[in-house]
């Protein structure tokens, strides 16, 4: 708070009147120093070099790796060059071990057989029952739908013996495991009475397996 | 002030900064054109080490195959020379007449007819020889000379096997006679 002198204190008494203090200024900033405590060029140089540097870097960086690859492709070449003789003389073999083995193939094919004829005769006569005689027999190899045997024979006895023992011949096709592992279906498809020769006559189909074909499940 | 005594200015006052930019135009234009060499020469040697692998593999696998591809050409040889040929019509039915006076039955029919290919069938190297076969003889006989037929010297292909009855047999020892006409293929050169 002021005191009572002070307040009775004239105005003039105060601080005199002064003029607003100027000077020229004559100062040309771009001679000056730059003064700032960080130089504005050690920020342009070091964006600038780090820029460079990194790009050295990288572009250093993919010519020791194009370096890395071309010594890699003169190795691999290197390798090519040394193994060529022998590697041609394994493909020609390779080729000539295929040629002939070619030949080995087919006359292994040639001859493939669900069953011999000889076996399939002899089996027949080994399981025909008593009463029942083939006279006909007919196999078919190379038939389109597959292999085929038609057997055509007669069963005698009473009519009613003889018809059951026709009708249950196509068993033996479906037992026996020889028959089994050659036979693929046995059907009896015709069965008539022969009275003239007092027998019962029959036919028997039996479609055979394809070698090298395996039934579809 | 033109633009040159400008630059010529701001190089001369940042000399460092100037030189890292000239380099990094540098490194630019060089990364640039190097660009795809790395993906080229990757490719390059990716594919010449394969092939070299490959070579190596080719190498050892075909250890022993010079004794194995020399064993395959002598069973080729005596698949070879257990051909018919065609054209030698005479050795060939002698064949089947030599099997007759083994076997015992009497060939009533001899053919030999011409090899057929399929329009649409893989080239093979060999074909089979068709025959029609016709015997008349007791079971026994028959059943031999089919025998002497499936291990005989030719690879031998039946396609049809007809046996019917005939009638009795006049020889000694022997029971029905059976008729066996057959359809068969043997493995020949044309």
């Amino acid at each position: 708070m002021p005191s009572l002198q002070q307040l009775l204190r004239k105005r003039s008494d105060a601080e005199p009147v002064t003029a607003p203090l100027w000077h020229p200024n004559f100062r040309n900033y771009e001679r000056l120093p730059d003064t700032k405590t960080v130089r504005t060029a050690f920020f342009v140089n070091a964006v600038a070099g780090g820029i460079a540097a990194c790009l050295l870097l990288y572009a250093g960086f993919n010519e020791l790796k194009i370096r890395q690859l071309n010594q890699q492709i003169a190795e691999a070449q290197q390798q090519i060059d040394t193994r060529k003789g022998q590697d041609d003389q394994a493909k020609k073999l390779s080729q000539a071990f295929v040629e002939e083995e070619k030949k080995l193939s087919e006359a292994v094919t040639f001859t493939a057989i669900a069953m011999p004829p000889t076996e399939f005769v002899a089996l027949l006569g080994e399981t025909l029952p008593k009463d029942i005689a083939i006279e006909f027999f007919d196999m078919r190899l190379a038939e389109a739908a597959g292999p085929t045997v038609v057997l055509r024979g007669m069963a005698s006895g009473s009519p009613e013996q003889a018809s059951g023992a026709a009708s249950s011949y196509a068993d033996v096709f479906r037992t026996h495991p020889r028959f089994i592992a050659a036979v693929d279906k046995a059907d009896i498809t015709n069965v008539n009475r022969d009275t003239q020769r007092g027998v019962i006559t029959f036919e028997v189909v039996l479609r055979l397996k394809t070698p090298g074909k395996e039934k579809k499940s | 002030m033109s633009a040159g005594a400008e630059l010529h200015t701001l190089v001369k006052k940042h000399p460092i900064g100037a030189a890292a930019v000239l380099l990094s135009v540098a490194c630019g234009v060089l990364l640039y054109f190097r660009s795809s060499t790395i993906t080229t020469r990757t490719t390059d040697a990716s594919s010449k080490a394969d092939e070299a692998a490959k070579m190596q593999a080719n190498i050892t696998n075909s250890a022993g195959l010079a004794e194995q591809t020399e064993k395959m050409r002598e069973a080729a040889k005596e698949v070879e020379a257990r051909l018919v040929r065609r054209s030698q019509l005479a050795i060939n039915l002698q064949y089947f007449y030599k099997m007759e006076s083994d076997s015992g039955v009497k060939i009533l029919d001899v053919r030999q007819g011409e090899p057929g290919q399929a329009r649409n069938a893989p080239r093979t190297t060999y074909t089979g020889i068709p025959y029609n076969v016709s015997v008349q003889g007791t079971f026994a006989q028959t059943l031999s000379f089919l025998k002497r037929l499936e291990n005989g010297r030719h690879f031998c292909r039946f396609m049809t096997v007809t046996y019917t009855k005939a009638g009795s047999s006049d020889r000694a020892g022997g029971g029905d006679l059976m008729n066996l006409s057959i359809n068969l293929e043997l493995l020949g050169q044309p």
